[in-house]
């Protein structure tokens, strides 16, 4: 709805209602080509949702997969990738540890060693290239979502002037 | 057929220069066509404008197989899922390089201005001295005093945040109020500017309205909101572009006639009158070619496509192009030299945040070579700059887990600061194009040839950048200072100018001081392709100050009848 709100602050700037500017921006807005159904399996989604959780869990804000993350990896695996590239993510993603089934019937403090482990692996030789990718859609795919822009982080579509600030009065890091 | 067809003024292009063009002519009452190439975008109804990222199915990403269809425009700074829509389809626009030259180009009404990088600032003195004083290029056949008042008068309506800084090198001009600089900015304007002071920390100018006037807000202007999402369209008019403004005031004249898609290939030269009757264009949806007749003709098809069409636009007197009897058409093209600067991270300060996305930091204008040649390469640079708090992004790319993973990514980073410059590179007879000899579009018009390189000197300017960068870094007191060089194709600053040069010679140049072609009295060229230098600063405004000078002196010519 950002951009609703959006529309709402020009119109009180510019003095004309909403549904003027909006009838303009429905006409013109690119459409979201995308469908949401999931093409994963369901041993796909679940590895990729427990590993999701174990780099952003739940805290006081929500963790990556009740985010929608999955569903982005999904769509991104699916839309965005080529047949290649995403056969090549897949096939790393199922031998993160030996198999998406193993790795979900782990319990979850072995979970979060096997994904330490990888972690701690990025940017030296061992490094796992399907996890560094996976990693970088689930980081991506959570701080840009709605929950993560706007619990997480601090999104302001329109901030008005640049000010100064203190940190303790904005709270913490803006989208 | 013939009245249908028949203008005043033809103004080719409706960016920058285009845009002003059209407005003035409009609001001297003259029937003004202007023809684009680009494609329809009115002003507030831009796509993706205050589309959150959660809106876009690749959030802001560009798959490869769109990427693959615009394989120069992807690299340019502003290119995203928001902007793409922007730029051209590189497949439907190709050009040959000989050497290589980065060509960004619009695909819109507005051209450039809808997506360009808003600074603004006056050229000096001494940059339009240059050439005369080293010998390299053309002298220009205009000194700042010419140029001054049309800065005066194109300032105003355009709206230029600014302070007044009495700098020589770099005059102050009529401006809305400053953007702000933050605490770390002014400290460390204290520190370079006690440890250097011949260097100056202000305030970037940019074409934001901080404080609009009666004249932005009657043409439904406001003030800017730092959203920072400008290249995507502005429906706020907080950024000046022809779409927001000068479009919109021609077109309230009732003398505007504005056509999309039309793909101009050239100016028609009439034989018996001696003078251009018009120009030539390619409707790009049907592929029919139509021809419109007109008093004058201005060119502001920015500066390479400019001269693609003045090089196409032959004739019996004219085989090589209108009004290019003498081999100069196409020479000297030139672009800022960039690449070189300094980043580093600024210790402390981590108690102080802020609200909204500026839309400019800090600018350093050029301290090389002012009163007289001291270094050794000619002329010099200026940086752009800024201070602001890490944000989120590194997280794509960091390490951690978990919790505390989370609890990182949720606070703003350290400090940085990073200095770009941006260098005036020497005009070069030798940096030239010109026409392909059979390869043509799907329109049919003659591809654009690329010879243009960076040398020596430029090189040289570009090591300087990088080692005065790290001193006044080290000056300030920053850690992890990073020094760099990069050596981007000509083309990569997208300041792109020459190749029309104004001059006093008619052997050895385009146009004379009006902008107006020698060999051709009825002809303009008012884009960065009229342009003898580049000064080091970026060209936009100048442009247009040049063009509403041409302007003036085009409808007294036309009143009294001379041209």
């Amino acid at each position: 709805m950002n951009r609703r709100k959006f529309l709402a602050s020009l119109s009180v700037l510019l003095g004309c209602s909403i549904a003027s500017l909006d009838t303009l921006a429905i006409n013109s807005a690119l459409a979201f080509t995308g469908d949401t159904k999931s093409r994963l399996t369901k041993h796909q989604a679940s590895a990729i949702s427990s590993i999701a959780d174990i780099i952003i869990p739940e805290t006081e804000t929500p963790s990556a997969s009740q985010a929608g993350v999955t569903s982005y990896i999904d769509f991104y695996l699916h839309e965005f990738l080529n047949l290649e590239q995403r056969t090549k993510l897949l096939a790393g993603i199922e031998t993160l540890y030996q198999s998406n089934s193993a790795f979900i019937a782990l319990p979850k403090v072995e979970q979060t060693a096997v994904i330490q482990a990888l972690d701690d692996n990025l940017y030296t030789p061992q490094e796992n290239p399907a996890y560094k990718k996976l990693k970088q859609l689930i980081v991506i795919g959570y701080y840009s979502s709605e929950v993560g822009a706007t619990q997480a982080l601090k999104y302001d579509p329109v901030p008005g002037p640049y000010k100064e600030m203190k940190l303790k009065d904005v709270g913490r890091v803006w989208y | 057929m013939k009245s249908k067809n028949t203008f005043d003024v033809i103004v080719v292009g409706s960016g920058m220069s285009g845009g002003y063009a059209a407005k003035e002519f409009c609001e001297k009452g003259y029937k003004t066509l202007v023809l684009d190439r680009g494609e329809m975008v009115k002003h507030r109804e831009y796509k993706t404008e205050g589309k959150a990222p959660w809106e876009m199915p690749f959030r802001g990403e560009v798959p490869d197989e769109i990427k693959a269809t615009q394989e120069i425009q992807k690299d340019v700074y502003i290119y995203n899922d928001f902007t793409r829509h922007h730029l051209i389809n590189d497949q439907d626009h190709p050009y040959v390089q000989k050497k290589p030259f980065i060509w960004y180009r619009s695909s819109t009404i507005g051209g450039k201005s809808l997506i360009w990088g808003r600074q603004s600032y006056r050229w000096s003195a001494l940059d339009f001295q240059s050439n005369k004083l080293d010998g390299h290029g053309i002298d220009w056949p205009v000194r700042y005093e010419d140029i001054a008042p049309w800065y005066d008068k194109v300032e105003p309506f355009v709206g230029i945040s600014g302070s007044y800084e009495n700098l020589k090198v770099l005059p102050d001009g009529k401006f809305l109020p400053a953007l702000p600089l933050n605490v770390v900015e002014r400290d460390m304007k204290k520190k370079i500017e006690t440890a250097f002071p011949d260097r100056h920390f202000i305030p970037a100018r940019v074409a934001h309205l901080t404080q609009p006037t009666e004249e932005h807000l009657a043409l439904g202007r406001a003030q800017c909101q730092a959203r920072s999402e400008c290249p995507r369209g502005c429906s706020f008019g907080a950024y000046y572009s022809s779409n927001s403004a000068a479009l919109p005031a021609a077109e309230s004249t009732g003398n505007l006639t504005l056509t999309a898609n039309a793909q101009v290939q050239s100016v028609i030269y009439d034989e018996k009158t001696g003078k251009a009757s018009g120009v030539r264009y390619v409707d790009m949806l049907t592929n029919e070619t139509v021809e419109v007749f007109a008093k004058v003709v201005f060119m502001c098809a920015s500066t390479l496509a400019s001269v693609q069409i003045l090089l196409n636009s032959t004739s019996k007197t004219f085989p090589n192009g209108i009004g290019n009897r003498h081999d100069i058409l196409g020479r000297y093209i030139m672009d800022h030299c960039g690449g070189g600067g300094a980043s580093g991270m600024v210790p402390g300060y981590l108690e102080n945040y802020y609200k909204g996305r500026r839309p400019g930091g800090v600018y350093i204008p050029r301290f090389r070579n002012i009163n007289k040649q001291e270094e050794s390469f000619k002329r010099g640079y200026g940086f752009q700059c800024g201070a602001s708090r890490a944000g989120w992004q590194w997280a794509k790319n960091g390490k951690g887990i978990g919790e505390s993973f989370k609890a990182r990514v949720r606070q703003p980073g350290n400090w940085y600061f990073t200095l770009w410059g941006f260098g005036e590179s020497l005009p070069d007879y030798d940096n030239r194009v010109y026409l392909h000899e059979s390869k043509k579009d799907k329109w049919g018009m003659p591809l654009l040839v690329t010879d243009v390189e960076i040398k020596a000197n430029e090189k040289a300017m570009i090591k300087d950048m990088s080692d005065t960068a790290v001193e006044m870094l080290t000056a300030a007191g920053l850690e992890n200072i990073k020094g760099f060089e990069g050596e981007a194709p000509p083309g990569g600053a997208i300041h792109e100018m020459g190749g029309a040069c104004m001059g006093n010679d008619v052997k050895t140049s385009y146009l004379n001081k009006w902008n107006q072609c020698h060999e051709v009295s009825n002809l303009f060229v008012t884009d960065g392709a009229a342009f003898s230098s580049v000064s080091c600063v970026n060209p936009s405004i100048t442009f247009m100050a040049f063009t509403s000078r041409a302007v003036d002196y085009a409808d007294k010519q036309l009143s009294a009848k001379t041209i």
